[in-house]
């Protein structure tokens, strides 16, 4: 088995077989099987016009979510020249089969866009594929990619932030508690410092996924040469970044600023006697001060992935072979 | 290419490995420190190992488990049930189907790498294989990057491996990490791992806690680089620090190198 071929046997095992992927294709496939399409059309509406309440609903749209995830890395190793193309007979039959049906086909062009299956679908069709005339070796940007996403998507402590962040509630506590914690360092100590506090998995959260946007934000920059590659790994992410300016990328900003609130207060000799702060010396305390200017950085971060521009040369090819 | 992409195995946490294409012999396994990522700690080691043939009779294992919020002796305890399972179960069970794998396959020898508080978790899941007795450990190696084994000033470590956001947090008091307590050179965790190791070797039933290589950063503020036990001379690296150490890339292949050299020793 050539390398290429080994690649795509394992993102397929992992993503598609061993994943939710499966099951969402054998609901789809299961639902296809009706002479009836309004169970399946029902299944995939917008949930904004009628929300999805039923657990065997949202479980069901979750492993659908997950096949379309699939289908988006996949798009993903095509452009990063880590498969061969075109793709196996079989796989591509499925593809066609899924992403044809029209209320699968609504799912993620109409109520929920997803740019880079509609890319996939397009190129089985013409049988196709994009041309990738860039020399350079992009299969270590590719694996950085898959490590990134699956540290993003398996921890629960950055899952539980977006969720909160995105409207949710834990318990009793909203975004404005949390806001609240980051400007009251009293209330902090006495009340959220506990390590089973719900809000402390949201502050670990919240860490952790701003190492993570510095992390993503430096991949898509060091796909510089490859602009339609870069594009395509931001679209992966697009449902969050482009939702950044409504709800996430607000609340990371207002989040950020707090702690700079809460920073521009801070009193050496407090933090010195305070026994849940490390500092123990106004060295250290002089030395940690040099973080602040790193909020700034993360800020830029989040910028830079909010910005749309990012995602043009995918949509320009999307639209290009819609014309074609 | 001789090994796999990227394959995610349920052990630890975000653990990721990249397994050869053809027979293996050895299983290397690398543990990175407090805060540091189960692969990302590694810099370009994984492009090196899947673009050379050094590690062509080699599944390579990036473990990954929680650095800040669980005890160092906790991680150890896990880190021993997954090198149990690693060690002892076929690795076609991970992900990959290899033909020429049977079932009662072992790898001859298991090289372990760690990086800082990564040496302590490495050297502790050893002491605990010994206790159980398992045969494997006879073939074990250890190199340990910027080891903690002797300790670590806290403020700098915090300053070195935290985000910007977890230093500021941490320092403001919101975020406790009580790992910091173990990797003081004091430490009950520190203390005994000295004391269970000395015991094992007066006995002459410790060779393995003896690490094959140790690595020393010059620019090193973090770890106190003191020596431990039995352990060979140190390797002293100019112009890195306690972090940079264990990162090879274009410029600064000597870590790579090092493993090459105790892998194919």
């Amino acid at each position: 088995m050539d390398t290429k071929s080994l690649n795509l046997d394992i993102i397929t095992k992992q993503y598609r077989h061993n994943s939710k992927a499966a099951k969402g294709y054998e609901l789809l496939m299961n639902l296809l099987g009706d002479y009836d399409s309004l169970p399946l059309e029902t299944l995939l509406r917008n949930h904004r016009l009628n929300p999805i309440l039923i657990a065997s609903e949202i479980e069901g749209r979750e492993n659908v979510d997950t096949l379309m995830d699939y289908y988006s890395i996949l798009q993903i190793t095509l452009l990063a020249n880590y498969i061969n193309h075109p793709l196996p007979e079989n796989l591509a039959n499925e593809i066609d089969v899924i992403l044809e049906t029209p209320a699968v086909k609504k799912y993620f062009e109409e109520y929920y866009p997803l740019v880079l299956p509609q890319l996939l679908i397009k190129q089985i069709h013409t049988d196709e594929y994009l041309k990738n005339n860039i020399e350079i070796d992009s299969t270590p940007l590719f694996d950085r990619f898959l490590i990134l996403n699956h540290f993003v998507k398996s921890d629960e402590d950055i899952q539980l932030l977006l969720w909160f962040f995105d409207d949710g509630w834990i318990g009793k506590y909203s975004l404005k508690d949390f806001i609240a914690l980051l400007r009251d360092k009293t209330k902090m100590l006495n009340e959220y410092s506990n390590k089973t506090h719900p809000l402390n998995k949201v502050l670990w959260g919240f860490t952790k996924y701003t190492q993570f946007l510095t992390d993503y934000a430096e991949l898509i920059r060091d796909c510089y040469h490859n602009s339609i590659l870069q594009s395509a790994i931001w679209h992966y992410h697009g449902y969050w970044f482009n939702k950044i300016e409504n709800k996430i990328g607000t609340n990371l900003k207002l989040s950020i600023q707090s702690i700079k609130d809460t920073f521009a207060q801070f009193n050496s000799k407090e933090l010195i006697y305070d026994q849940h702060s490390y500092l123990t010396s106004i060295d250290e305390i002089r030395e940690w001060k040099s973080n602040i200017s790193h909020l700034d950085t993360i800020e830029q971060d989040i910028d830079y992935l909010f910005n749309t521009n990012l995602g043009q040369p995918i949509n320009e090819l999307n639209h290009r072979l819609n014309s074609n | 290419m001789f090994h796999t992409p990227p394959i995610f195995i349920d052990e630890g946490l975000h653990t990721t490995a990249f397994f050869t294409i053809h027979q293996p012999k050895t299983l290397v396994i690398f543990v990175h420190g407090f805060n540091g990522k189960s692969v990302e700690t590694w810099g370009k080691f994984p492009e090196l190992i899947r673009t050379n043939d050094d590690f062509k009779n080699a599944d390579v294992v990036f473990y990954g488990y929680d650095s800040v919020r669980a005890q160092a002796n906790n991680s150890a305890l896990k880190f021993y049930t997954s090198l149990l399972k690693l060690s002892d179960i076929s690795p076609n069970k991970w992900g990959i189907e290899r033909d020429f794998i049977k079932t009662n396959f072992r790898y001859n020898n298991i090289l372990l790498v760690a990086h800082s508080l990564g040496a302590i978790v490495v050297r502790r899941a050893l002491i605990l294989a010994k206790t159980e007795n398992k045969e494997w450990i006879k073939n074990c190696k250890m190199v340990l990057f910027a080891p903690a084994h002797r300790g670590a000033r806290i403020q700098k470590l915090v300053t070195e491996s935290l985000p910007s956001i977890g230093k500021i947090l941490t320092g403001l008091g919101f975020i406790t990490i009580p790992i910091l307590d173990d990797l003081k050179p004091d430490s009950l965790t520190i203390k005994n791992l000295i004391h269970d190791s000395l015991h094992l070797l007066k006995n002459k039933q410790g060779d393995f806690t003896i690490a094959t290589q140790i690595i020393w950063a010059n620019r090193e503020i973090v770890v106190h680089n003191e020596q431990f036990l039995h352990d060979p001379v140190p390797v002293l690296i100019d112009d890195k620090s306690h972090s940079s150490v264990c990162k090879p890339d274009e410029t600064y292949l000597t870590p790579y190198q090092i493993v090459v050299n105790s892998l194919h020793a």
